[in-house]
């Protein structure tokens, strides 16, 4: 029964691992830079495993999510200043998530953009009203594991795996020129942002509460956030090496949300297409459900009000209204006509600049002893979790800028 | 922490969870009322519950957003309700009992009666 | 307004008007690129028409959008696309990413 629990838990991560942003910036990395971004790709991943595992901990130790702990951590003011950010970066996040959404259904059935968009919005409504907690989660994130025609397509185009094994080892291309420069460094922090969003953890840590985690099931966390995320990094970086090989030499950047699933039509034709496409919608409306039910936790969990998909809608009836309240606002920002790709580059760069709020307060509880008794972090914890909080701050200082300055990675 | 136990400052309650007899959430200690006079015993009166509890600690000009978002609906809960105090406050009753569920009960009226799978 | 503006003052500038420009020829030459090779896989009965006819009319919205930034009408790019038309075959896609391709790469090496 636990090695079901756990094996669905890993394939609920993979599945789940990809979203818009991810789509759009690996594509994007792999065609400018080829494999010499995969390496931040894996440090990244390693940052949520370590983070992913500390929200799960202090979720089934202290049985309270992180946003009720952090208030009282860090007091109302700060903790105001991180809900609101927090708050904002997820919506946009979840608008992207829907406008994607709505144009692979449109590329799927050639129905209006903006209908797409309605339909979408009204199914994940029906999904969370609807369906158990578990079956949201799982329902999702297993269906998307269509997106592994990715890792298929990787092994189909026989890329030289000599040199996408070097693009794992921390360097910078060599004659880069300023620009260049300056837009690979863009790409770094758009990919740490893209892998390390923050709905991840408010979802994971809410999530384990959900589903009644305790001290019992550490080991559960800690293999569903290390294997899980390891492998959905994987489906990323085959996005990105597919890229390097297929769109980088053609001058594709690419612009257009549908052109990935081009690297699944060209070794397989419209059945790889068909995969990919179902694969990308899955995805990203778990994403979509993720980020606004992450927003209705976070706003619960500070005003102290009932939350959670365990108990029925009508019992919790503010977190209810909470996340409906995030869909509609979601929906109309996409309703605005902006584009799905421009969303979610806004996205992660308000995204990158919520992190260290966002992450600040989680390394604090998970090393605190009053809550976490033996549980807290250990040396190795610490260590890390300190490591890639100062590697956070550094990209969250260098983003506006680079985002400025490379015209959001255009030049 | 029981509440015979030593509370040394009031930053240790506020901002905590609360929870009822039944283990529902029904709120945060958005701040604390206390009684006595000066050079006399001091001693917790109540837990404030609400905005009209949490928009004093706010700057000024948060205020009047408060009060206009959220209104300024405040609920003191007796200090004689407070059963014990862990990561959390449990109270000794019902959040009905205490006027704790207004909120969401007027959330409920804006939602349809319509069923969820179990 | 102001304070974005003199952020980018500060930062150099969001991009001069020639930046601006390198940028809307890199995001038409890529669309365009794109747009060819969904028509290339069309072709070869990789990708459904409805897949293809979707994707060549965003390419179109997109396209539309990175040639208003192309201020100059004479500008070779600005060319380009405008003789691309509304429904170009695939060799005068393949032709035009070309020549948008050489003209980026000689615009960014100045």
């Amino acid at each position: 029964m636990r090695i079901t629990e756990l094996a669905l838990g890993i394939l609920t991560a993979v599945g789940g691992f990809v979203d818009v942003s991810e789509l759009v910036f690996m594509s994007q990395a792999g065609s400018r830079f080829g494999y010499a971004l995969i390496w931040v790709v894996v440090i990244s991943t390693i940052g949520i495993m370590v983070f992913g595992e500390m929200s799960g901990r202090v979720a089934a130790i202290a049985k309270q999510p992180v946003f009720n702990l952090m208030r009282h951590r860090l007091g109302l003011k700060l903790g105001l200043i991180v809900l609101i950010a927090s708050f904002l970066a997820n919506l946009i996040t979840c608008a992207a998530e829907i406008g994607g959404v709505a144009l692979v259904l449109r590329l799927m059935t050639g129905a209006p953009y903006r209908l797409m968009a309605l339909v979408a919005t009204l199914l994940f409504i029906a999904s969370v009203w609807v369906l158990p907690f578990k079956w949201i989660e799982r329902s999702y994130g297993l269906l998307g594991l269509f997106m592994l025609v990715f890792v298929a397509a990787l092994v189909a185009i026989h890329p030289p795996w000599a040199a996408l094994a070097g693009g794992a080892l921390p360097h910078v291309p060599a004659g880069l020129s300023h620009r260049d420069l300056l837009a690979f460094g863009y790409f770094a922090v758009a990919l740490i942002s893209a892998v390390m969003f923050p709905y991840e953890t408010y979802f994971y840590s809410s999530g384990a509460i959900e589903d009644k985690w305790g001290p019992k099931d550490l080991g559960i966390n800690r293999l569903t956030a290390i294997v899980g995320f390891a492998l959905g990094s994987l489906l990323a970086i085959s996005l990105l090496a597919i890229s390097a090989q297929m769109f980088g030499p053609a001058g594709i950047s690419p612009d257009l949300v549908g052109t990935p699933a081009l690297q699944a039509a060209v070794p397989f034709g419209t059945i790889g297409l068909l995969l990919a496409l179902l694969g990308m919608f899955f995805a990203i409306s778990g994403a979509a459900i993720e980020t606004c039910l992450a927003n209705a936790y976070s706003l619960c969990q500070f005003f102290g009000w009932r939350w959670g998909r365990h108990q029925p809608p009508r019992n919790a009836p503010r977190f209810t209204l909470t996340w409906l309240a995030v869909f509609a606002a979601a929906l109309v920002i996409v309703l605005t006509g902006v584009e799905p790709i421009q969303l979610a580059e806004y996205a992660v760069v308000a995204s990158i600049l919520v992190l260290p709020l966002t992450y600040l307060p989680l390394l604090l509880l998970a090393g605190d002893r009053h809550f976490m008794q033996a549980y807290a972090n250990g040396a190795l914890a610490k260590t890390l979790g300190w490591g890639f909080y100062a590697l956070i701050i550094v990209a969250a200082v260098a983003a506006l800028p680079l985002y400025l300055l490379t015209s959001g990675g255009a030049l | 922490m029981k509440p015979d136990g030593r509370l040394t400052l009031i930053a240790q309650l506020r901002d905590l969870q609360i929870v009822d007899a039944e283990g529902m959430h029904c709120g945060i200690v958005d701040d604390v009322a206390l009684a006595g006079k000066p050079g006399g015993v001091l001693r917790i009166e109540a837990l404030l519950v609400g905005p009209g509890g949490y928009a004093k600690r706010l700057p000024g000009w948060c205020r009047a957003l408060v009060r206009l978002v959220a209104g300024n609906g405040c609920v003191k809960v007796p200090w004689r309700e407070v059963e014990s105090i862990t990561s959390v406050v449990k109270l000794r009753h019902e959040a009905a009992a205490l006027g704790l569920d207004r909120g969401e009960a007027r959330a409920r009226r804006w939602l349809p009666a319509i069923g969820a799978l179990k | 307004m102001r304070r974005a503006a003199l952020l980018c003052l500060l930062l150099g500038g969001c991009g001069s008007a020639a930046e601006q420009q390198l940028a809307a020829l890199k995001s038409a030459h890529s669309i365009v690129a794109e747009w060819a090779a969904v028509a290339r896989a069309q072709a070869d009965g990789r990708v459904t028409d409805t897949y293809a006819r979707e994707m060549a009319d965003d390419a179109r919205t997109q396209l539309a959008s990175a040639r208003r930034e192309l201020a100059d009408p004479n500008d070779p790019a600005a060319r380009l696309i405008d003789d691309l038309g509304a429904t170009p075959d695939r060799a005068h896609l393949d032709v035009t990413a070309s020549a948008l391709g050489a003209l980026e790469q000689s615009r960014a090496d100045h």
